[in-house]
């Protein structure tokens, strides 16, 4: 019996037994996640691991800057001083700039996280970009004030004895329709689409 | 010794007048504004709307409202709009009861395809012109566009008595859509 006939008589060398090691490598070392630097002053272990055959990456880079550039080479003594910190952060994806919904955008246009807005923040957005056009002199300043804020305008209403707000109605496309509640009921007998 | 900075006088719109007011009729400069007009018609009369004067910059348009059906043009509904862009220049709207009600006007204005009312400086001035074998109305309303002139809409509203029974019976039958005969025998056979 040889050596090799021996190891796989125990098992040693079958996917089974490597997937046990996997196993029992992955329990002994849990954490393996990305190399984050430690910005705060850590004390120095006593017994530093020396990297293995560090000359041998020193010579190779020594070779590769020997080798004629098309550009002028980075400046190494300026690369060297910058933090690990910064360096980590350079070599990162950049991180998506959030560009908030302002009036006059799309008002079905989505939310943080790719959710489609709801009907409340949509007719809020609707309210705030009606305030670019509404005419102040009709509303009121108050009321332009409202709708900066995403709030419907409001009137006095002499029949009810009440104030009562505007309506919007937001459709899927995402045009608004605005409207005042008692127009909404009125038949126009005279208009040409009318039917008896 | 200076007097203290005061406040900037800021001349108050008339739907801010109205809103603190809480009411439909204010006076101001010697004068009975009103935001809406609460207008006592017999039961079964026709209402004569005659528009004397509209203004080009936008289309205004006169609000009623009641408790009760309103026929026009053979439509029947208890809120009605006539607008100056399409209405014509006298309406008779018959009030379908047989008693007393209220009808409820007021002006309003297309502003981008929104029909505004009560905002800014929209009011009326309503005189009881009594010239007439019939009591008349005259409507002079503002819009709430700019300053408040009385001249945006002017309009003559008269309630004609409780009509017979087959006028009535006329305007119902173009509402319902039948014939003026059936409508006539109807009205025949009710009485």
């Amino acid at each position: 019996m040889t050596a090799n006939d021996a190891l796989l008589w125990l098992g040693i060398g079958t996917p089974a037994c490597c997937a046990v090691l996997i196993v029992i490598d992955r329990l002994s070392a849990p954490v393996r996640g990305r190399f984050i630097p430690r910005l705060v002053a850590v004390p120095r272990r006593r017994h530093v691991r020396r990297r293995a055959k560090p000359v041998a990456f020193e010579a190779a880079v020594a070779s590769v800057e020997q080798l004629p550039h098309p550009v002028s080479p980075p400046d190494r003594s300026a690369a060297s001083s910058r933090p690990v910190a910064t360096f980590v952060a350079s070599v990162q994806p950049p991180r998506p700039v959030r560009n908030p919904w302002a009036p006059a955008d799309g008002l079905r246009r989505s939310v943080a996280g790719g959710a489609g807005p709801a009907p409340a923040t949509m007719r809020k957005r609707a309210w705030a970009s009606f305030a670019l056009i509404a005419p102040r002199g009709l509303y009121g300043a108050s009321n332009v004030d409202r709708l900066e804020r995403g709030r419907p305008p409001l009137r006095y209403n002499p029949l009810r004895g009440a104030v009562e707000a505007m309506r919007v109605d937001v459709d899927d496309v995402g045009r608004a329709r605005l409207s005042w509640a008692d127009a909404d009921a009125a038949v126009d007998p005279y208009a040409p689409s009318a039917t008896r | 010794m200076n007097d203290p900075p005061r406040a900037p006088c800021v001349e108050l719109a008339l739907a801010d007048r109205f809103r603190l007011a809480r009411r439909s009729v204010i006076a101001l400069d010697g004068r009975r504004i009103r935001s809406a007009f609460a207008m006592p018609v017999p039961g079964g009369s026709i209402v004569r709307i005659h528009r004397r004067r509209a203004t080009h910059a936008r289309p205004q348009g006169l609000h009623l409202s009641s408790r009760v059906d309103l026929v026009v043009n053979g439509h029947r509904a208890r809120d009605l709009v006539l607008w100056s862009t399409t209405a014509p220049a006298t309406v008779e709207v018959f009030v379908d009861t047989s008693a007393n009600t209220i009808v409820d006007i007021w002006n309003s204005w297309l502003d981008d395809g929104i029909e505004q009312a009560w905002l800014a400086n929209a009011g009326m001035l309503v005189a009881v012109d009594l010239s007439k074998v019939d009591p008349a109305l005259q409507f002079s309303c503002s819009d709430g566009i700019g300053a408040a002139s009385f001249d945006d809409m002017v309009l003559t509203v008269e309630i004609v008595e409780p009509v017979c029974a087959a006028t009535a019976a006329r305007a119902v039958a173009e509402s319902v859509g039948e014939s003026l005969d059936e409508a006539a025998n109807n009205a025949i056979s009710a009485q």
